[in-house]
């Protein structure tokens, strides 16, 4: 069966600025995932923010941003 | 979010519900790193079987002045869902939900394995993204996963999403 991440680290090896890149942006998210319920939830109202202002069809998202 | 996570404990103290636990996109935040989503949902055991499920929980946000808009509840400022069980595998997640602090409320979240299993067994898109972010990042119980999807007629399923998306059993 095809592997997709194994697919992706054989294109990744042979560029080594990428591989590190995507190394550095693994271990962040790991250090992402330590973070405590509540600093994940300030981070996602940030997220929700974001994607306040992100168009689809022309149209804006009518997302709610959570109040916390 | 405290304030939406206390009105939710006190359903459960106020017997509106019999136990509850977030799940969903929340629940595998609480695991890895943040991720976009719009709602809490909350997985409930009602306190006695009836067709009308929901109906209690409703009346009584009703009355604290919650209102409903399409299938959530605003409770404070949080689009909550409320998800009675619906199967086997999610009536004994939420009863070996794992109690953790949000600032000063307690509250329930899915056991890291238990949630596993769910996303294997709904299978939609984001739960196979959510799949692959809780195996990169999350510490798991691999003894206790196995046993789970064994009990649940998940392992096969298992073993197949590991194969498709990290080459190994």
């Amino acid at each position: 069966m095809t592997n997709i991440l194994d697919l992706r680290k054989c294109t990744l090896v042979q560029n080594k600025v990428l591989e590190n890149i995507i190394r550095q942006k693994e271990q962040r998210r790991k250090d992402l995932s330590k973070l405590s319920f509540k600093e994940k939830i300030h981070i996602l109202v940030q997220l929700q923010k974001m994607a306040r202002g992100v168009t689809k069809q022309g149209k804006a998202m009518e997302q709610i941003v959570w109040l916390i | 979010m405290e304030k939406t996570l206390k009105i939710i404990k006190e359903l459960k103290e106020a017997k509106v519900l019999k136990d509850f636990s977030i799940g969903g996109g929340i629940a595998a935040l609480y695991y890895i790193e943040p991720l976009l989503t719009y709602d809490l949902d909350i997985f409930f055991i009602p306190l006695q079987d009836s067709i009308d499920v929901l109906t209690p929980i409703y009346r009584y946000l009703k009355e604290k002045g919650f209102k409903a808009k399409k299938e959530h509840v605003l409770i404070e400022g949080v689009p909550v869902q409320f998800i009675p069980v619906y199967n086997d595998l999610v009536k004994e997640a939420v009863q070996f939900s794992v109690e953790v602090k949000y600032g000063r409320i307690k509250t329930r979240v899915l056991g890291l394995e238990y949630l596993i299993a769910i996303m294997l067994q709904t299978y939609r898109s984001k739960d196979r993204e959510r799949l692959v972010k809780v195996f990169e990042e999350a510490k798991i119980d691999l003894k206790f996963l196995k046993k789970i999807l064994k009990k649940f007629g998940l392992y096969d399923k298992y073993i197949r999403f590991k194969e498709m998306y990290f080459g190994a059993k």
